[in-house]
This record gives structure tokens, C-alpha cells and sequence, in this order.
């Protein structure tokens, strides 16, 4: 039996590989540090949820091998899926159920399910016990997931999309829980979300998937202390070295360019005007790296 | 695995209460059909029609029996809300093992039958001892058999629905299956008439009509028989089978 405790690395992705007709997730690679939340980051269809369905064995593999809590996810699959939680974007439980019967459901599922805390979390969200779950609002089933995935002692959550079409109010409330959920060092998160402000508040480290393949992985402080915006004109431009841009975008006005060594740059450049960036830049000037140059 | 059968009652609460409720109200009807025979408008209708009125009575006999057991293919409905609600791929989540998840449904569907068929039998009884009589043999028998087909029907809708994933899917496996049988009891009875008509006999029931209509009806109640004798190793049996399949097609990956 392994023990909880003694291993590094919450997540650790290798070379996981899935084809579909016109859609392959190749070869990814990245890992989650115990005690810390990865924000998996990525537009819509990039396979964001095809890595995670994967890490939760819903659907199969082609090559690969995924590490969670340091056992294999398919060899030790329920030791590991009791101390998992997986949160969705929709809630998975029918509009007839209420929260008292999902404690009814769950206890007996979970070992260390504990009732006490799953009314606390209740209570600490306002969710009513005996409201049918079709009359809440979306930000009250989130909330219930929540409470759901946080009622067993689970030692890593996993977050497909959770906080997607939450209003700014309860996203930060969720964003609060996962902070205070963290304080354990012994808990981790993968959060999957293209709504990177959210990412930028708690993340400690990132992944960016684009079309099935990882563009950048690592520590957030780092990918926002070594990448910047150069702004110029056009003329200025094409001073700029070809291998030290990640992509372009060109407009009437000028060039706004993505580059991935903002000390080098600042340096080598030092007559342009070199700017911080955000998560979400980074994100939009990644996925046009390919056409280099873009508007 | 409790709590999954309290979810699959709870969710197909409804679908219980609608045909529970129409089996209750034939129950009743039953009574209150054998009362008035006994002292009331019927008596002189029951004394004077005794074939007609004995068919009536048996056919509200097993009327709540027939609306009781279609409540059982509530756990069919529930695969279909599951995967609607993306509860399947949540369950996939769960340290539970597939035998347990998909065991409950059978569990969920087995307790309804099993309640459907001796609270009918109870009815049964109940209503047999107000109208003076004893409860037939062949009553009993016709309900175990029964009870014995639906559980086999049962069995065979629940892993296709899991295998399939879809309502529409299955009411299509369900039209194919009604087309097949209607086009070959078609050609069957288009043969006949032709037969029939060659030798003009398509308007008189003939002696060899009454043989095969026997034959048919031999074989049937030898049907019947063997259901309701061996209903302790047949339902067992499918059980099991049906429950190993309904695991593999679950425990089946998409990708």
C-alpha cells in the first residue's frame, strides 16, 4: 500500500499520447508539484479536456503513462480515485437529487467520506440540503461540487473548466476555496481554464496546450518574468532577430511581438519599448507562433 | 452500494409512482368489480355471463401486474439520464468498482420486480378469497412465468443500453427489431391467405385451423411451464450472464 505521503510529484505526464480522426494529443509531457495548483491553459478544443479525461482513465489512451499520487493511474486506479476528486464545468448529477441524497450517495462510496464536513461546506456555501439540484443556479452547483470533492479528504482535485461561466463574485469565491484547500501541503489541483485571470491568482505553475501539443510548461512567476512585448513600428520590426520572437502580430500602427527572453531582449533591444505580459498574451501569442506574423 | 441503489430509486421516482399509481388503481378496480358481482349491479351480469365476466376478471387481475412490472424498465431509463447528465463519466471517477455500479441498477431493477411479482401474487390471493374462490394454479404459474420474461427482457435491454449510450439508439434497436418481426409474421400470414385463398378456405375456420391454434397453445403453456418450474435457476443464470456483460460494455473506454 503506497503511502500518501512520499512522492514528489502530484501528476506526472509522460508522452501520453491520443488520435482521434483529425484531433491527436501528442506526446505530452508536463508535471504537477505536491503542494501546489497547475493552471492547464489552453482555448477551446486545444485538448485540454483530453488530457484530463485521460488522467481520470474516462477514456483510453493510445501511449503514454500517467503517474498520480505516485501510483499508476490504471494499475492502482481505486487506491488512487480515493484520494481524487474531479470538479466539471456542469454538474454530473441528475435535477432530482438534492444534497441530502448525494450524502447518501457519496458516503457509501468514498471510505473517508465525512457527513460533518460536507454540512459544513454546505452551510459555510448557503446550499439548501433538500433543494432539488435543478432549481440551483449554476454558481450554487459549482459550489456543491465543491463541497462534494472536498467531503472525503481528498489529496488532489481535478478541475475541468470549473470556474467557466461563473460570475466574477462566486469565481473568486472558488478561487478562495482552492487557496485555503491548498494550505495542506499535501494537497494538489490541476485546474484546466482558458479564463487565465483566475489562472494568474492562484497558479503557481502553468501549461499552455495548443492543438494537441504543449507549447510552454513551468513556474507562472517565471513564464511572466521571462516573456514581454516588445511594441514598435514596423521599420523597427524587422530589426528584431527571427529566432527571438515567439510570433508577431502586425497591425496598421505597428508591431506588438512576443518574446520568450525579456532580459535578453531588454538588453539587446534596448532602443524598443519592452513591456510585461499576461497569461492570456502569452496564450494568444503562442497559438499564432506557427504564422510567426499575425493581426 | 447502497447509496447507488437509493440513487437509482430516487431518480426514477416518478416513472415509479405513474405505473404504481395505475397498478394501484386497477387493483382496485378488481375489488370493487368482485364486490359488485358478489352484492351488487353486477351479480345478475356475473351469474348470467359467467365465461365473459370470469375473462374480465381475469383480465383485472393481472392489469396491475402488467402496470407494476413496466415500472422495472425505470432503471433502463435511468442509464440514458446518466449519460445525459454526464453522470457515467463522474462515476468513472469514483473508487468504486464497475461490478458495484452497474450491479446496483440490477439490484435497483431485481427488488422492483421481485415486489411487483409477490405484491401481485398478495393481491391475487386477497382477491380470489373475497370473490369465494381459491387462487388457481395457473394464475400462479402465468405470474412466475411472466415474471420470468420481463426479468429476461430486463436483462437483455439493460447492457444494450449501456453498450449504447443513447435513447434514440435503442428506440431505433427497438423499431428494427418491431419492423423485422412485423415483415416476418407479414410474409408468414401473406403466405397463408394465398394458401388459403388457392384453395378457398380463406373465409372458414377449418379443423386444421383449431389443430394448430391447440398446437400453438400446447406450446405455449409448455413455455409457461418451464418458466414458472424453473424460474430459480433460469433468472440465476441471465442474471449473471446479462450482469458480466453490462460490466465489460461499461468498463469499455471511449476514446
Amino acid at each position: 500500500m503506497n503511502d500518501f505521503e512520499n512522492y514528489e510529484n502530484a501528476i506526472e505526464i509522460r508522452d501520453l499520447t491520443v488520435k482521434y480522426d483529425g484531433f491527436t494529443l501528442d506526446h505530452i509531457n508536463f508535471d504537477v508539484a505536491k503542494g501546489s495548483i497547475m493552471g492547464f491553459i489552453g482555448q477551446n478544443g486545444a485538448g485540454k479536456t483530453t488530457t484530463i479525461k485521460s488522467l481520470l482513465n474516462i477514456i483510453k489512451r493510445d501511449e503514454g503513462s500517467i503517474k498520480m499520487l505516485g501510483l499508476d493511474n490504471i494499475k492502482d486506479e481505486y487506491a488512487i480515485k480515493e484520494q481524487l476528486s474531479a470538479v466539471f464545468d456542469e454538474l454530473p448529477f441528475d435535477d432530482q437529487l438534492n444534497a441530502k441524497d448525494l450524502n447518501f450517495i457519496l458516503r457509501d462510496v468514498y471510505r473517508e467520506w465525512d457527513s460533518n464536513l460536507y454540512k459544513g461546506y454546505l452551510d459555510r456555501f448557503g446550499l439548501p440540503m433538500k433543494k432539488k439540484f435543478g432549481d440551483f443556479s449554476k454558481g450554487m452547483k459549482m459550489k456543491l461540487q465543491i463541497a462534494a470533492a472536498l467531503s472525503h479528504n481528498a489529496k488532489l482535485l481535478v478541475m475541468d473548466e470549473a470556474t467557466t461561466g461563473l460570475d466574477p463574485v462566486v469565481r473568486n469565491e472558488c478561487l478562495d476555496i482552492f487557496l485555503e484547500y491548498l494550505q495542506d501541503e499535501n494537497h494538489s489541483i490541476l485546474m484546466s481554464s482558458h479564463i487565465t485571470s483566475d489562472l494568474e491568482k492562484v497558479a503557481d505553475s502553468v501549461t499552455f496546450i495548443n492543438k494537441g501539443k504543449i507549447l510552454l510548461t513551468g513556474y507562472k512567476d517565471d513564464v511572466l518574468d521571462t516573456h514581454g512585448v516588445i511594441k514598435c513600428k514596423k521599420a523597427d520590426y524587422k530589426e528584431i532577430e527571427p529566432a527571438d520572437i515567439v510570433s508577431a502580430r502586425i497591425t496598421d500602427y505597428g508591431a506588438e511581438i512576443m518574446v520568450s527572453d525579456k532580459a535578453m531582449c531588454r538588453n539587446k533591444y534596448s532602443g524598443l519599448a519592452l513591456d510585461n505580459t499576461t497569461l492570456e498574451e502569452i496564450m494568444l501569442y503562442y497559438v499564432n507562433a506557427e504564422k510567426k506574423e499575425w493581426s | 452500494m447502497r447509496g447507488l441503489i437509493y440513487k437509482e430509486f430516487k431518480l426514477n421516482r416518478k416513472f415509479y409512482s405513474s405505473f404504481m399509481g395505475m397498478a394501484i388503481m386497477f387493483g382496485l378496480l378488481g375489488f370493487l368489480v368482485v364486490l359488485s358481482s358478489i352484492c351488487g349491479n353486477l351479480k345478475n351480469f356475473a351469474a348470467d355471463n359467467k365465461d365473459l365476466f370470469g375473462f374480465i376478471v381475469s383480465v383485472l387481475t393481472y392489469m396491475p401486474f402488467a402496470m407494476a412490472v413496466f415500472s422495472v424498465f425505470g432503471v433502463v431509463h435511468s442509464v440514458f439520464s446518466d449519460f445525459k447528465t454526464n453522470w457515467t463519466y463522474y462515476s468513472y471517477t469514483l473508487p468504486t468498482k464497475p461490478m458495484v455500479t452497474v450491479g446496483a441498477r440490477y439490484a435497483a431493477g431485481t427488488i422492483t420486480l421481485a415486489v411487483c411479482s409477490i405484491g401481485s401474487m398478495i393481491y391475487s390471493y386477497i382477491l380470489a378469497a373475497v370473490a369465494g374462490t381459491e387462487l388457481s394454479e395457473t394464475l400462479i404459474k402465468n405470474l412466475v412465468a411472466i415474471t420470468v420474461i420481463v426479468f429476461v427482457v430486463l436483462a437483455f435491454c439493460l447492457p444494450v443500453a449501456i453498450g449504447l449510450k443513447d435513447i434514440k439508439k435503442l428506440g431505433l434497436v427497438g423499431m428494427i427489431a418491431f419492423i423485422l418481426l412485423t415483415v416476418v409474421e407479414g410474409i408468414d400470414m401473406i403466405k397463408m391467405v394465398d394458401e388459403k385463398s388457392k384453395d378457398g378456405t380463406l373465409s372458414t375456420y377449418t379443423a386444421e385451423d383449431e389443430a394448430a391454434g391447440e398446437l400453438m397453445e400446447q406450446k405455449i403453456f409448455a413455455v409457461r411451464d418451464i418458466l414458472a418450474d424453473y424460474w430459480f435457476i433460469i433468472i440465476p443464470v441471465v442474471l449473471i450472464i446479462s450482469l458480466l456483460i453490462s460490466v465489460k460494455l461499461y468498463q469499455r473506454r471511449e476514446k
